[in-house]
């Protein structure tokens, strides 16, 4: 095997639009978040801006199918589309297995649509990182839209809503959905609701979704996210899905909350990176002895002086900024 | 490890998945009987795309044992058939895929 | 079963006996059976637990724990029906009347990968798999090439072809037999027309979803049989021997079978029809698999759960309702590419257990399972291998013969308990189509694989050649290997049919099956008149994902 990642060559073809240069860089960012700052180098701010849509929803409601029934429609428009299909990693053996890809081999060999899988562990700097690096890489390409599936159980998953501009939450008839609706407090992230599968009814949760939304108090925003239906292996309200995102869109631009939505995705890729500088400063500053100390003296009893230990260390460390001449 | 599932899918489709998703590894598991044909269609696109040497091709499932040279010859790197402990394979992609 | 004082006796000199057992040495392995069910070192009078007449009774009379028919083997022997197909439709015809002329008393077909998922082959998506694991069935013309010069009207044949083109296929099939100057009416054979076999099964390609795979399955049982068009044909075969390949065990294969037939008589009670209308031809097919006695005592318990079922569930009036008739497979996966001459032992023994349990139809599996497709050498010695135990072993002399053995009555018992406890753990997710739309069956489908795969691979379950006196693959056994030239020949098959056919009047009447399709009629008149025509396999099945869509099966993680 002669696997070949070197940049250079890579960023040429990426600027003749090669998905197969497009697919190694991901890989470079992906595995090895310290080649990102070379490769991001070889692109100015003049590059294009992608409109991001966030898709997340139990397992099985059918995230993947509506994906590809939506895309299929975006690309029938001449639109580019770039999507990131994010798995959960199995807690139990570390590994994933990696199946939203199977639900749209559709489109996948459409030439102006890339698909790209990530497992939601195992990455360095979190799943959000390898997200944000890859919709960086995606508006570099080109892309129109990136749309990004995840399966919204667990915090490390809707930290990605931090990254989209638009968030559709899918549900499905039955399964209890409608108690899990209040109590994931899923009333708040959502722009746009879909009652998928609606083969199988649905129509309950949706008169249960608008009386809580009408329930809540209008956000600052304006906007009351609608509730529609769709079933997306016919395809039947796919086209309703994609005026109402639409919609959204066009709301964010006329009230100049997409600046917001931007401002918000780059600052909370900002925080993120000084968390982590200030983590390898630390790590630089505080030997793994120190910390362990800690820990010993914790448990012989000490655990009430917890705050004053860490606090101790601290001391000595001294922060400063170097200035600049 | 990760594993992209492909389910049923068509030469050119596993080829773009194997590319866009960068896999280190491509596996193929076939029990038709049309193994040497499949097989065969893989590579050559993987060929012609020019991207064959960019990944570790295994093939498993119903491959009679008279088959395994004749695919080796094509390019695969290592076919499993019936009765194949999983382990052995994990280990055979751990060392193929050390950089 | 037994008189109360003797059996006080027996427990006495069965506590002295404990002792003694308990000074000798086991050996160190879990005595239990393939499902789980531990096993005891000795089974007397009293453990069992059931009552003759009620539980176990007659051959012929309800719960039919002896068996369906009263004479079983004394009248008639099971048939015997290797399924079979490859290559071509006259390729097939030849091993068909190469089967025959050794003795085969039923026809069984395997069609290709393309036919039962609605592919033609035309459709490059396909083409490399043309005839490579069954024949090519996809048309008209291809059933008159299958059938040419065989006895169809005496002789019953088995069409495996699964709903998703189980209409098109019978359709097709039912109009042959009529040019041919038959009478359907008389005419005998079976649809496996299974919706677990498409989605559990196998990985489907472009199928359409349960819901609408399970309407279509009970649309051509409706058609055949309470609307007595076909009224002879099983235009259903609950399969539980192919989940049960996929790795789960006995009482789950059972579970699986009951909980589908259950949903399909729903579906017909639904469109307003009675039991006894219909149920009498639902046949099911079962494996035969490695664990000897846990497999006769589930056909036996099978017997007696469907019978008590069908009275006491859906009340039905006529004792033929309550039968329980099916065919069974010998376990291909507990075959190996390793010494396949001991994959015939293994059949034979497995052959036994299905004579042993009562069983009306049987394949047994060619010693080059696990290589290719059997080769006519193969395919002859399994034939053999049932002529064999028919014919030489005196098996067939008495009905039932393990009936009254402790050991096997107890296990009847039991297996009938775990399994309906699994039929009502089935029913709590909902009925068929949702179980598969949930994905909860394909969790319990790879759950039963995983824990299998793994004790082969620590060596609980052995495998001889494998992990026990592990030997290389075996390098002598011939490949039989597919006609290459069957792409070609199909291809042109299409093509001349395309140009025969009268393409105006078929246009009309693919809007006539969009429309049925749409509306949720039956399908099978418009498919009757349509295959008639020339309509092939793969426009029909087009129809249905133009009109539903395509499904995709939940995958468990
Ligand atoms: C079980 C089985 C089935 C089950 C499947 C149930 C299920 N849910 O999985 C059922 C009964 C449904 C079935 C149906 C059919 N089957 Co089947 N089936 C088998 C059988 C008996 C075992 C296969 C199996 O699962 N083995 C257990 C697993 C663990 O082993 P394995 O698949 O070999 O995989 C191991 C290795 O090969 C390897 N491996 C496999 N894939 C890969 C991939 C990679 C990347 C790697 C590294 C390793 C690897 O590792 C695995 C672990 O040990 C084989 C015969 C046999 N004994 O092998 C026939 C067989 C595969 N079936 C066959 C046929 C023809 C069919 C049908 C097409 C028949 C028909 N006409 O209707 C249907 C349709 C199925 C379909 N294609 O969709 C033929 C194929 C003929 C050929 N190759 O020439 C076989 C060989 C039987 C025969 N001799 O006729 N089948
Ligand atoms: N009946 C019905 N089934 C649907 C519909 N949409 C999707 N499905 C089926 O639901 C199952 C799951 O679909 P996916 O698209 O994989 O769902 P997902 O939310 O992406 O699943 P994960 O990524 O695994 O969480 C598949 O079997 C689909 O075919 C629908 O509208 N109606
Ligand atoms: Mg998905």
């Amino acid at each position: 095997m002669k696997r070949n990642y070197d940049i250079d060559l890579l960023i040429e073809k990426f600027k003749k639009k090669d998905k197969i240069a497009l697919a190694r860089l991901i890989t470079l960012v992906e595995n090895n978040p310290e080649t990102t700052t070379n490769i991001f180098n070889n692109f100015d701010s003049s590059e294009n801006d992608s409109y991001i849509i966030g898709i997340t929803g139990s397992p099985g409601v059918g995230k993947s199918t509506l994906v590809n029934a939506f895309s299929k429609i975006l690309l029938e428009n001449g639109k580019s589309i770039g999507i990131i299909s994010v798995d959960p990693t199995s807690p139990f053996t570390g590994g994933a297995f990696l199946g939203d890809r199977v639900r749209m081999t559709d489109i996948s060999l459409h030439p102006n649509i890339f698909i790209r899988s990530l497992a939601s562990r195992g990455y360095k700097g979190g799943i959000s990182r390898a997200v944000f690096d890859i919709t960086l890489l995606y508006e570099a390409f080109g892309m129109d839209f990136i749309i990004i599936e995840t399966v919204g159980v667990g915090q490390s998953e809707f930290d990605i809503y931090n990254l989209a501009y638009t968030t559709v939450v899918i549900m499905v008839p039955g399964y209890g959905d409608s108690i899990q609706i209040q109590k994931a407090g899923i009333i708040e992230v959502g722009d746009v609701y879909v009652v998928n599968k609606k083969d199988l009814g649905g129509e309950d949760i949706v008169v249960q979704m608008e009386m809580m939304l009408d329930d809540a108090t209008i956000t600052q925003s304006g906007w009351r996210a609608p509730v529609i239906m769709t079933n997306s292996i016919t395809g039947e309200g796919v086209n309703s899905l994609i005026e109402k995102i639409m919609d959204h869109k066009e709301h964010l631009e006329l009230s100049e909350l997409l600046k917001e939505k931007k401002k918000h995705r780059f600052a909370y890729k900002i925080e993120e990176l000084l968390s982590s500088k200030i983590g390898k400063v630390l790590e630089s500053l505080i030997s793994e002895d120190d910390l362990n100390k800690i820990s010993n003296s914790v448990l012989q009893g000490k655990k009430f002086k917890i705050y004053d230990m860490v606090h101790d260390l601290f001391s000595n460390v001294k922060f400063e900024m170097k200035k600049s001449d | 490890m990760e594993v992209i599932f492909g389910g049923f899918q068509n030469v050119e489709q596993i080829v773009e998945s194997a590319i866009s998703e960068d896999v280190d590894v491509i596996g193929l598991s076939m029990h038709s009987g049309a193994h040497l044909v499949y097989t065969e269609r893989v590579i050559n696109l993987l060929k012609e795309k020019g991207v064959k040497d960019h990944f570790l091709i295994l093939v498993g499932g119903v491959i009679p044992v008279m088959d395994f040279p004749t695919l080796k010859k094509m390019g695969v790197a290592n076919v499993y058939g019936p009765g194949t402990v999983v382990a052995d394979v994990v280990n055979f992609i751990v060392e193929n895929t050390k950089k | 079963m037994f008189d109360e004082n003797y059996l006080e006796k027996i427990k006495e000199k069965k506590q002295e006996w404990d002792k003694k057992f308990e000074n000798t040495k086991e050996r160190e392995i879990k005595f239990i059976t393939d499902s789980g069910i531990p096993i005891k070192n000795l089974y007397t009078p009293l453990d069992v637990k059931s009552n003759y007449l009620e539980d176990v009774g007659f051959p012929g009379n309800t719960p039919y724990t002896r068996g369906v028919y009263p004479n079983m083997y004394r009248g008639q022997l099971w048939t015997m029906r290797l399924f079979s197909g490859h290559g071509t439709p006259e390729e097939t015809n030849k091993r068909w009347k190469f089967l025959y002329s050794h003795g085969e008393t039923g026809f069984s077909a395997a069609v290709d990968a393309l036919t039962f998922n609605g592919i033609d082959p035309t459709n490059p998506d396909g083409d490399a798999e043309v005839g490579t694991s069954g024949v090519p069935l996809y048309c008209i013309d291809s059933m008159f090439a299958l059938t040419e010069g065989l006895p169809i009207d005496k002789v019953s044949v088995a069409l495996i072809v699964e709903p998703f083109t189980s209409a098109p296929v019978c359709a097709m099939y039912y109009n042959m037999a009529k040019m041919r100057g038959l009478d359907i009416k008389a005419l005998m054979g079976t649809t496996q027309n299974d919706i677990l076999t498409m989605t559990v099964g196998y990985v489907p390609y472009k199928n359409v979803n349960p819901y609408h795979i399970l309407r279509l399955a009970c649309d051509l049982i409706e058609w055949c049989v309470p609307q007595k068009n076909v009224p002879r044909w099983h235009p259903i075969n609950f399969t539980g021997y192919n989940y049960r390949e996929g790795g789960i065990d006995a009482i789950q294969e059972l579970g699986f079978v009951f909980a589908s037939a259950c949903s399909h008589i729903d579906n017909l009670i639904d469109r307003g029809w009675k039991v006894d209308d219909f149920v009498s031809r639902l046949a099911f097919h079962l494996s035969a698999h490695k664990d000897f006695f846990e497999e006769i005592a589930k056909y036996r318990a099978a017997r007696r759960i469907w019978s008590k079922l069908i009275k006491d569930r859906y009340e039905a009036k006529n004792p033929r309702s309550m039968e329980f008739r099916f065919h069974v497979q010998t376990a291909g996966s507990s075959l190996t590419a390793q010494s396949p001459n001991v994959n015939i032992i293994r059949t034979t023994i497995q052959a036994l257990e299905a004579a042993l349990g009562g069983v009306q139809s049987l394949h047994t599996n060619s010693y080059d399972e696990a290589i290719c497709l059997p080769s006519e050498e193969a395919v002859l010695l399994a034939l053999r291998t049932q002529q064999v135990i028919q014919d030489e072993t005196r098996v067939p002399n008495t009905i039932d013969p393990l009936a009254g053995s402790y050991f096997i009555e107890w296990l009847t018992d039991e297996l009938e308990e775990k399994v309906l406890s699994y039929i009502d753990k089935i029913e709590k997710v909902g009925n068929i189509a949702r179980a598969l739309d949930t994905g909860w069956l394909y969790k319990e489908m790879r759950d039963a694989f995983m824990r299998r795969q793994n004790r082969i691979e620590k060596g609980e379950e052995i495998v001889l050649g494998v992990n026990k006196f592990p030997v290389p693959y075996d390098q002598t056994t011939t490949v039989f290997r597919t006609n290459k030239e069957a792409v070609k020949i199909e291809q042109e098959r299409i093509i001349n049919l395309r140009k025969r056919r009268d393409n105006k009047k078929l246009e009309t009447l693919f809007d006539k099956l969009r429309k049925v399709c749409e509306k949720e009629e039956n399908v099978m008149p418009i498919m009757m008149e349509i295959t008639k025509e020339g309509a092939t396999v793969g426009e029909i099945c087009d129809v249905y994902r133009e009109v539903w869509g395509i499904w995709e099966p939940p995958i468990a993680i």
